[in-house]
């Protein structure tokens, strides 16, 4: 009797949730990132519209969206893509043109809507390292690379990105030439066989959530990270420190998943988004930079401090969208053979 | 597995590769109809089902029409393209309306498929699409040469042409590290773009050493089963059943937690000082081996096991007593009459490992996963479904071949005492 009431129960709460007002299914990059949008944007925007937001988990490529393209079943309605994806999405048609009209805060966002995208956050990925397996702190590239000073297990992204500019600032290319290098072939080959020095003590995170976590139990002892996870393992009190030398900025966009069935609220929720005081809520939980510049008055200093703002990324590169978006897919071949023999 | 009709115990364990042979009967009586009739939703289920499906995604390995769907006038006006003078006014003209009137999504596949051949082509299409799409009196070859200055590229005229057949060989060559050179042969790609030889020779090699330490652990355990007591056979078969109803998943990531690094395995030798520091034992060869043995032991002890019981004691016995050594009635005698079973065991287990998917992903490393991970890869990951045909294509090929050796083995050894 008590197994059939639950049952019931279970059904009752299935029927009307799918009564309910609208959901919108928004897929972003999980673990602590996906959380901290939740407070900062998710759940104030579905109390403030009547709405639910769901989250999905989003980690890069193309692939989801074209499977969905194929299948005609647009499982996401919104989703947050890095800056190649988003062109490259946009030109197969697998995201929506973006309406800049029905953007309110399009004046203070700028460059930042494009084609098929809305500026959504700046992110940096750094290098992060375990503070206990370190005897001194690694200060760029040239260390990572290093095996005999600073020995043990390190983490890259599975990917083309981050990889191949890594290898080329630790081979000692300045700054301002790494993608003139990289957009020759002997360049990639440069960068590839940089990496082939330490590929014995390579490790490779695929989730976002992954390197924190790895960096925190001492599974890996250097590893990129996005510094928003860096900072929350660090607010949790795990032995994790990061550098800015040798950080790469880049901007990631909101885009509506083509065939959503949800566009009007997907707008809706890209413009809570786009607002300076949720852009500020944000960046004071998770850092990450704002892309509405008003946002910026709103975070206070010791934030600041902490977020990808100029003073911070000058200290990197800023990853170039043009390069990815045209040898994104070329290169994520060759990393693939390359990483599986 | 065992059917009444058959005449030998001992085939029961043997794989049973064809339907069972036509018993004789009666010719078109009502009988036949009835049969008919109870075989045929089987049948329809395994056609519709099983078979199409198969000959759909196969098909994706040779059939790639995207080109032309996108650019149909492009196609028709190429097909008379000497291919060494630049292609006419008429061509660059019926190309230039193609990308003004083409579906996004199809003109996306078609670049996506013509970027696999000459890499740049898919940005270069794209671009050209948006320029001649802006400017509304764009005719000739200049008005390409205008958008993008490589339409000077002959080779790139010839993709385009080679590309707008609906057949392509393509996906075909890429699996087997194979290409087509601008002069028509065909040879391999260069080192830094091979990867699925080398991934098949894995797949091979790893299903094969998996295979033999599954016999020499079968073996001893098979023997005890078969020579214990029935109650306590049907108690020991139950423990080789047992990891069937644990869901595989589980137990292959449970090896995670055992044989991690900080994990059980490690723990213990650590503290028994057999070792100074953790051993890697997962996310490499050793783990694949250990994981893939315990998945697929039980897949060579009941066929063996069967072909065990099968043998009456009595044969060994009198072996021993007309003066055989032991190896001699291992060898000429007890063997013989397990074979099938060790064939059947041995075959089951290597099938069955060629294919395997998840028990890799979870607890290989990057260099030891095998040929379905690259076909789930680009199935789910880059969508090149081309590609993951191609490779299905060639691990289905691997599949039959080994069977038709299979067939070629002869079934049992030289005895046929008792018959």
């Amino acid at each position: 009797m008590k197994l059939c009431a639950t049952i019931a129960a279970g059904l009752t709460i299935a029927l009307t949730g799918t009564a309910m007002a609208d959901s919108l299914t928004v897929a972003t990059w999980g673990g602590t990132f996906t959380e901290n949008q939740r407070k900062a944007v998710f759940d104030p925007f579905a109390k403030e519209s009547g709405n639910e937001v769901l989250d999905a988990v989003y980690n890069g490529g193309l692939g989801q969206l074209r499977a969905m393209a194929e299948t005609g079943d647009a499982k996401w309605d919104v989703i947050q893509m890095e800056a190649a994806d988003l062109v490259l999405a946009c030109e197969e048609g697998l995201i929506e043109p973006i309406d800049a009209a029905r953007i309110e805060a399009a004046a203070a966002l700028g460059d930042a809507i494009s084609e098929c995208g809305v500026g959504a956050l700046g992110w940096s990925v750094v290098i992060g390292y375990n503070t206990e397996a370190m005897k001194q702190a690694p200060t760029g590239w040239k260390d990572f690379f290093d095996t005999a000073t600073y020995p043990g297990k390190r983490a890259l992204r599975r990917s083309p990105t981050h990889a191949l500019e890594a290898a080329l600032l630790a081979d000692g290319v300045d700054k301002a030439d790494v993608y003139k290098v990289l957009s020759t072939d002997e360049g990639i080959d440069r960068a590839f066989a940089k990496l082939d020095t330490i590929k014995g003590d390579l490790q490779w995170w695929e989730a976002g959530s992954q390197p924190a976590e790895w960096l925190a139990s001492g599974n890996v002892v250097m590893s990129t990270s996005y510094v928003g996870r860096l900072e929350g393992a660090k607010g949790e009190g795990a032995p994790v420190a990061y550098n800015w030398n040798g950080s790469m900025y880049a901007v990631d966009s909101w885009a509506i998943v083509t065939g959503s069935e949800h566009v009007d609220l997907a707008y809706d929720m890209i413009n809570y988004a786009s607002r300076a005081d949720a852009q500020a809520e944000f960046s004071s939980i998770h850092a990450v930079a704002p892309t509405n510049p008003e946002a910026d008055a709103l975070i206070p200093a010791d934030i600041q401090a902490r977020i990808p703002i100029t003073a911070n990324r000058e200290k990197g590169i800023s990853i170039s969208d043009k390069f990815w978006v045209e040898n994104l897919e070329d290169l994520t071949d060759r990393f693939n053979a390359w990483i599986a023999k | 597995m065992s059917d009444a009709a058959t005449p030998n115990p001992s085939d029961s364990s043997s794989l049973q590769l064809g339907p069972p042979k036509a018993r004789p009967g009666p010719r078109g009586g009502p009988k036949n109809w009835v049969t008919m009739g109870l075989v045929l939703p089987g049948l329809l289920f395994f056609l519709v089902m099983f078979v199409w499906p198969i000959a759909q995604m196969l098909s994706h390995a040779v059939y790639s029409p995207e080109v032309q769907i996108a650019l149909p006038r492009t196609v028709a006006a190429m097909a008379d393209w000497d291919v060494t003078t630049p292609p006419s006014d008429a061509i660059a003209d019926a190309l230039i309306l193609d990308l003004k009137n083409a579906d996004r999504g199809d003109l996306a596949s078609a670049a996506r498929r013509l970027n696999y051949e000459q890499s740049g082509f898919r940005a270069a299409l794209l671009k050209t699409a948006r320029e001649v799409r802006r400017s509304d009196g764009a005719k000739g070859y200049q008005a390409l040469l205008d958008a993008d200055k490589d339409w000077a590229d002959l080779a790139r005229w010839r993709v385009l042409r080679s590309a707008g057949s609906a057949y392509t060989s393509y996906y075909l060559l890429t699996a087997l590290d194979l290409e087509k050179r601008p002069d028509g042969s065909i040879g391999r790609v260069p080192g830094d773009r091979a990867l699925f030889v080398t991934v098949i020779l894995r797949t091979l090699w790893l299903s094969l050493v998996v295979t033999v330490i599954c016999l020499f652990l079968a073996f001893p355990v098979s023997y005890t089963i078969a020579s214990a007591k029935p109650g306590r056979q049907a108690l020991l078969m139950l423990l080789i059943l047992l990891p069937f109803w644990i869901s595989l998943l589980v137990r292959s990531s449970a090896w995670v937690i055992l044989l991690q690094d900080n994990g059980l395995v490690n723990t213990a030798l650590l503290k028994l000082g057999i070792i100074t520091e953790p051993v890697q034992l997962i996310f490499n060869r050793t783990g694949v081996y250990i994981g893939l043995v315990h998945v697929l032991l039980p897949f060579m002890v009941l066929p063996i096991t069967n072909a065990m019981r099968a043998v009456p004691k009595d044969y060994v016995r009198a072996a021993f007593s007309m003066g055989a050594s032991a190896p001699r009635a291992l060898f000429q005698v007890y063997l013989p009459q397990i074979w099938p079973g060790v064939a059947a065991g041995s075959l089951l287990t290597f099938v069955i490992c060629v294919g395997y998917y998840v028990t890799p992903l979870l607890i290989g490393g990057n260099q030891d996963q095998m040929l379905s991970y690259f076909i789930a890869f680009y199935t789910n990951q880059s969508v090149n479904w081309g590609l993951a045909s191609a490779l299905s294509a060639v691990l289905c090929a691997i599949m039959l071949l080994l069977m038709g050796l299979y067939a070629l083995v002869p079934r049992r050894g030289g005895t046929t005492a008792g018959r």
